[in-house]
């Protein structure tokens, strides 16, 4: 047992051993560069898998490859969190932890704010040891080295002594940012939100409040509405924005008469950002009541009370708008771009061919012209991924109406059987906002809770007010169709799914890639386990605000890039005042006995924002990081990644007609 | 380009029908048709409150003085102070999309600058009881303020970003490099500064009344007079700002230093009558300028005059007769009391222009050569004739937190500007034996300052460019290498219409004058600082002169205009992004930004520090690493590390 610990840890000897568990590097699967890589990919939960297996998912190579590659190497199958081991072991007797303390060369690290302490799953453990060849104790011990001190230099372990003493990484990622409050309370004091949104007429009368009551709002409507108006009656120009520099507070307006949206954040967004914001905002308002329609309304009333037009889910569905905004890590608004289900390219083939040839045998029940798109679409925890698109050649449908469809379906379906199926009249308002277009909905599979696969949804969108049974009939032949060539499943499966460890791309805790070509991007799982939905939602906004950082540092007020091709880097650390108090602070819930030995570990995070014509990144390391060279490296890696399975990660073409 | 500025005070109106006292002043700028009614003025007024108060409904706003109000054409900034009174500058966007609009974060600076200058003059607006002595001294200090703005914009980039923080100094780094060779000059004579503290400051008959001595290095800006000279005789705006000051407790430093920086800026450079208040620009009708050899009210008819104007164009002019001053004087008088002040372009009927005499260039300036010009620029040796504010000037300021009137008097040696704090009590100052000892006593200590600097200092080159705000002293301190944007792209400024009006007396500086070998003897006690005659154009000789001093400059000085100034904007967008950021106020935040042009950018927030580093990545020069652990810092290259170690700011330095 100490054996192999020694192996990991910063013994001389560890370089050479540690190869030999390995893959071999003739390996075509495993494609990594062998030039200064780390011998160890921290990546979140699975740090142990990363070490001893090859990578699996990321290299789709065959099945059968696949197989091999199992049985060649021992394989980890447990991806316990760290966490998790960090907890059991506070619950170990002292000799061990005295053990453990002796042998390291480093002061180990305590996380102080772990979200996550899943619980540990015996079974998985268990089976884990059942399937590989280790040793159980030997695994477990393993796994805990590791949590403990993870050196983070490409080349630590091989010279563990070259450049002094090392810096410690975890796969946890400190919250750098002043806290937010997220709660949902509408009652709470106005004050108290760091984001509102505020819809009104044009004559001051209220139609939403993200926060506040009606009440209490209603003063602020009749000054909002003046101001706007006092512009544009005296000056004939329209206000923008109010900013506050010192608070760092923004009041952004927008005025599509007869309705006007205020946003007001002080999350440091740009006024572009926000503007962007109110728009998605409005256009779901014109997405349930034409733009027409509402001219007709305001037109002879103009102080028509709009509040009372809108039914209840639409207040429910902007809500969950504005939640999103606010706290989900949703890049499909802020970059302006859809996910896509990642799919074997010939698969995707497949099916595009699956449809194309049902639109044509179908035509005598769904004559042409009676489709105007169609949309398969995988559905999890509120996010939407594209499966597969049918549309007419040379035309698209823009992202924010996709978009606002996806939110609808979320909150159409929220109540509902998996069963039903829905005929929605909406009005798409980049495609056009005076009209309805028609929109049949059905889940083709829902997934039972805790199962991992994906509900899936198909959209068939008709300009036809009585083309209901067309889709339908033909939905329903497509799915069969799809099913006896047995391509459901795969819809169904997200088999490659990714996350960020299963890319050759060392240090990087979690990244954003968009293909501007295309409008997609692509992002690896967020690997929390958690059943707990506060501390996701805790974590995803900690994510979304990094990005969110990352984003505003390379666009300018109007949302353009700086420069058409950019590369920045942005790095936040506590100063070497905090690290000091933080090192004598033994009363900070942690027991005495280990505050002596154990030290909290120092932020030191990193991120990198990469904009060309061709794609944008944007991703976040580890903490730890600080190593410039090593950063750019990664992103290099995960670009030839994502270019070289583009096929598989963006829908290209999609089944055209 | 300015629209309006209004100041008001919510606190006079006490009723819906007493709304307009608190209008405390309202001004148009540029020709305004017709102007806008009471009514116009009072809404306003009511909205840019209305805009305060629903602002400060929906956050915590404590302590926040500033708004900006964005339209889509124009821009109302908005700051209020002493907790009550509102001034708002409306801003309208110049020609749409063309690069010369200003970012409203420099008019922002300025609106801030000119409060603070009015604090200097005037002390707080809340200490004026009459409500028309309030609006008499804004009309007469914020109006000729922003119309000298309004006719030259440019002045508000020629600071640079040190614009962006009004509340800081600009510190010069010329005797940094003394203190490294500070053994050298440890012979049997004291250093300069030693000088000015031993001979001066302590002196018996000075001690506690002289209260301090600020020294600053202004040089005149080469690059502004003659453009296709892009370096020149550039010292690099490194050097340019305060050198010392002899005094810890001055709070009112930044306020005075930020004063004359702005006048030397807006003005081209300093001199009696600018220091004094009584240059401003006047507009004149184009025709009128362009037909130059043709003016009738052309006191000088040079025939070499028509070539002058393409590096002349700018250069202020000293023109006035006495009997102008006194129109002028009426007409202002005029102006106050029908409380608008547009009264300026009265005066370009009044005025002779005069362009100044081209006749020197032709021969080699005795200026710059063997000589050394110095003597003081306000004090009480000039003219018993003259007003007040040629003597001394009356400036409030704060010593050990305790704000009261000083007496200031103006000295310079070269490129060097010597400010005199007196206390107001201090009756010495009056007596002219001892301002011609004083005289006597700092150019003994500026010679052996230039002495030492030229044997001390090297010519420098840096490959990088750097910007560092210190806030953690008590006087927030800048030091900065980027050079300040001359002229804005787009605005042509040597053909600019404008003529500097001197409102005040006879400049009487003619060539005889300047030629006087004893310039404590000096009688006038009117004088201009620097040297008149830029070495752009003068002969060789002049350039290769020992009284110069070392240039230092880096890679942005050679740059053009445009693309400098397109830098700034980026630059401003990125400390804007940075200013926004929402990260913990302990954590240090720093940002690599790779530009496509060419230049590397690395801004750093360490609490109330920033720091900005500019660096051309096309040179190869520096890029060895010093550690192969390339944080975002040392990747800037060898060079700025160890600028880096020797700065103050870093506290691992020394």
């Amino acid at each position: 047992m100490m054996d192999i610990r020694d192996q990991y840890l910063d013994t001389e000897g560890a370089p050479i051993r540690k190869y030999n568990l390995r893959p071999s590097r003739s390996r075509a699967s495993f494609q990594i560069q062998q030039r200064a890589k780390p011998s160890i990919s921290i990546n979140l939960d699975n740090t142990v898998v990363q070490t001893i297996v090859p990578p699996v998912d990321n290299t789709f190579t065959d099945d059968q490859d696949r197989a091999e590659s199992i049985q060649a190497f021992p394989r980890l199958k447990s991806m316990h969190s760290i966490s998790s081991l960090a907890s059991r072991r506070a619950a170990r007797n002292m000799a061990s932890l005295d053990q453990l303390s002796v042998n390291s060369t480093i002061d180990p690290i305590v996380e102080q704010s772990y979200l996550y302490n899943s619980a540990f799953n015996n079974d998985v453990a268990a089976e884990g040891s059942q399937e590989n060849g280790l040793d159980e104790n030997v695994r477990r011990d393993l796994i805990e080295r590791l949590a403990q001190s993870i050196y983070s230099y490409p080349t630590s372990l091989a010279k563990p002594h070259a450049y002094g003493p090392k810096s410690v990484v975890s796969n946890e990622i400190p919250d750098v940012f002043t806290s937010v409050n997220t709660s949902g309370d509408a009652s709470k004091d106005l004050k108290s939100h760091g984001k509102n949104f505020l819809i009104l007429t044009s004559a001051g009368k209220p139609i939403f409040s993200m926060f506040g009551n009606d009440k209490d709002i209603i003063p602020y409507m009749g000054v909002i509405n003046t101001v706007v108006s006092y512009f544009q009656v005296n000056q004939k120009a329209q206000i923008r924005s109010i900013n506050l520099k010192k608070t760092k507070q923004a009041f952004v307006f927008l005025n599509k008469s007869p309705i006007l949206l205020m946003a007001y954040s002080r999350r440091g967004e740009s006024t572009n950002q926000l503007m962007a914001q109110l728009d998605l905002l409005y256009s779901y308002l014109i997405s349930s009541i034409n733009e027409r329609q509402l001219q007709r309304l305001f037109h002879n009333r103009s102080n028509f009370d709009l509040h009372n037009y809108l039914e209840v889910t639409d207040f429910d569905n902007l809500r969950q708008i504005c939640f999103i905004l606010c706290n989900k890590l949703y890049p499909d608004f802020s970059i302006n771009a859809l996910q896509c289900f990642i799919m074997r390219k010939t698969i995707r083939s497949k099916i595009h061919d699956t449809i194309h040839t049902e639109l044509l045998n179908e035509s005598k029940y769904i004559p042409r012209g009676t489709l105007l798109y169609g949309l398969i679409l995988s559905h999890k925890r509120d996010m939407f991924k594209l499966c597969s698109v049918i549309r007419p050649k040379g035309h698209t449908l823009h992202t924010v109406d996709l978009q606002l469809l996806f939110c609808l379906i979320t909150h159409q379906f929220a109540n509902r059987d998996g069963d039903q199926e829905l005929w929605l009249p909406i009005c798409f308002p980049k495609f056009n906002s005076n009209g309805f277009l028609y929109s049949y909905i059905k889940y083709l599979s829902r997934a039972a809770p805790g199962s991992p696969n994906e509900d899936t949804v198909l959209v068939l969108i008709s300009a036809q007010k009585d083309a209901f049974f067309k889709l339908k009939l033909f939905g329903d032949k497509l799915w069969n169709k799809l099913q006896s060539e047995k391509l459901g499943d795969y819809l169904i499966q997200d088999r490659l799914k990714f996350r960020i460890s299963d890319i050759p791309a060392p240090l990087v805790h979690h990244f954003v890639y968009k293909s501007k070509k295309y409008v997609q991007y692509v992002m690896p799982e967020l690997e929390i386990r958690t059943e707990d939905e506060a501390q996701l939602q805790q974590y995803e906004q900690k994510l979304k605000t990094y990005y969110e950082h990352l984003h505003h540092s390379a666009i300018d007020d109007r949302g353009v890039p700086i420069n058409k091709t950019m590369l920045n880097y942005i790095h936040w650390e506590t100063g070497p005042g905090n690290a000091q108090s933080l090192n004598g602070d033994g009363n900070d819930g942690d027991d005495d006995d280990t505050s002596e030995e154990f030290r909290r570990e120092r932020t030191s995070m990193m991120g990198l924002v990469w904009i060309t014509p061709q794609f944008e990144l944007y991703l976040v390391c580890n903490n730890g990081v600080d190593n410039k060279e090593t950063v750019l490296r990664s992103a290099k890696q995960i670009i030839e990644w994502c270019r070289k399975y583009e096929a598989r990660l963006f829908i290209q073409e999609g089944a055209t007609f | 380009m300015l629209r309006d500025l209004v100041v008001i005070d919510p606190e006079r109106c006490d009723s819906e029908e007493t709304s307009y006292r608190a209008l405390v002043l309202f001004h148009e700028f540029g020709a305004a048709e017709g102007g806008s009614s009471t009514n116009e003025k009072l809404n306003k007024m009511g909205i840019i409150q209305g805009i305060w108060s629903l602002t400060q409904s929906f956050g915590d706003s404590g302590g926040e003085d500033e708004k900006v109000i964005e339209l889509d054409s124009e821009q109302i900034l908005v700051i209020r102070v002493e907790g009550r009174y509102f001034v708002a500058l409306t801003v309208s966007g110049d020609q749409e999309g063309s690069g010369a609009a200003i970012p409203s974060q420099f008019y922002m600076g300025y609106l801030w600058l000119c409060y603070r200058f009015f604090l200097l003059h005037y002390g707080p607006l809340a200490g004026f009881g009459d409500a028309a002595r309030l609006t008499d001294a804004l009309n007469e200090h914020m109006i000729p303020f922003w119309n000298d703005i309004y006719l030259k914009p440019e002045t508000l980039v020629r600071q640079g970003i040190d614009t962006l923080w009004p509340l800081a100094l600009k510190r010069s780094e010329l005797v940094d490099c003394l203190d490294d060779s500070g053994s050298a000059s440890s012979d049997d004579d004291m250093s300069w500064d030693a000088i000015i503290n031993t001979k001066l400051l302590l002196q018996e008959e000075s001690f506690i009344g002289l209260k301090d001595v600020l020294v600053y290095h202004i040089p005149s800006d080469s690059r502004q007079v003659d453009a296709t000279d892009p370096v020149g005789f550039h010292q690099g705006f490194k050097n340019f700002g305060l050198v010392q000051n002899f005094c810890h407790s001055c709070d009112s430093l930044a306020d005075v230093s930020n004063w004359i920086y702005h006048l030397f800026k807006q003005y081209n450079g300093l001199s009696s009558h600018i220091l004094a208040g009584n240059a401003h620009f006047a507009e004149l009708p184009s025709t009128e300028h362009r037909g130059n050899q043709t003016d009738p009210s052309r006191l000088h008819d040079d025939d070499t005059a028509a070539e002058v104007p393409t590096t002349f164009g700018t250069k202020l002019l000293h023109n006035i007769t006495l009997p102008i001053s006194f129109a002028y004087d009426a007409v202002h008088e005029v102006g106050v009391t029908t409380g608008v002040s547009s009264s300026m372009s009265y005066l370009k009927s009044y005025i002779p222009s005069w362009s100044m005499g081209v006749g020197p260039r032709n021969q080699p300036s005795p200026v710059s050569t063997a000589d050394t010009r110095y003597g003081y620029l306000i004090s009480p040796l000039s003219p018993e004739s003259l007003p007040l504010q040629y003597k001394m000037l009356k400036l409030n300021m704060t010593y050990n937190n305790v704000t009261k009137p000083h007496n200031l008097i103006f000295w310079y040696y070269q490129d060097m500007l010597v400010v005199l704090v007196a206390d107001e009590s201090f009756d010495k100052i009056w007596d002219k034996e001892y301002l011609k000892d004083i005289s006597f006593i700092l150019s003994l200590s500026m010679s052996k300052l230039y002495k030492s600097l030229c044997a001390a200092q090297e010519q420098l080159s840096e490959n990088f460019a750097y910007f560092t705000v210190n806030g953690s002293t008590t006087v927030p301190e800048i030091r900065s290498s980027i050079p300040p944007c001359v002229s804005l792209p787009g605005i042509p400024t040597c053909d600019n219409p404008l003529q500097i009006a001197i409102d005040g007396l006879d400049q009487l500086l003619s060539r005889a004058t300047l030629n006087l070998n004893n310039n404590a003897d000096n009688i006038l006690g009117l004088d201009i600082m620097g040297s008149l005659f830029p070495s752009a154009d003068g002969n060789p000789s002049v350039t290769k002169d020992t009284k110069a001093l070392p240039s230092n400059h880096n890679f942005l000085d050679s740059m053009e205009t445009g693309k400098l100034w397109e830098l700034y904007k980026e630059l401003l967008i990125f400390l804007d992004s940075l200013q926004k950021s929402e990260a913990e106020q302990d954590i240090i935040e720093e940002r690599l930004l790779t530009l496509n042009n060419g230049v590397l950018c690395y801004l750093k927030r360490d609490g109330a520090k920033f720091i900005v580093v500019l660096k051309n990545w096309y040179d190869k020069r520096y890029n060895d690493y010093p550690t192969k652990e390339t944080t975002l810092f040392n990747n800037l290259g060898i060079d700025v590390i160890n600028w880096w170690a020797k700065n103050p700011m870093n506290p691992e330095a020394f």
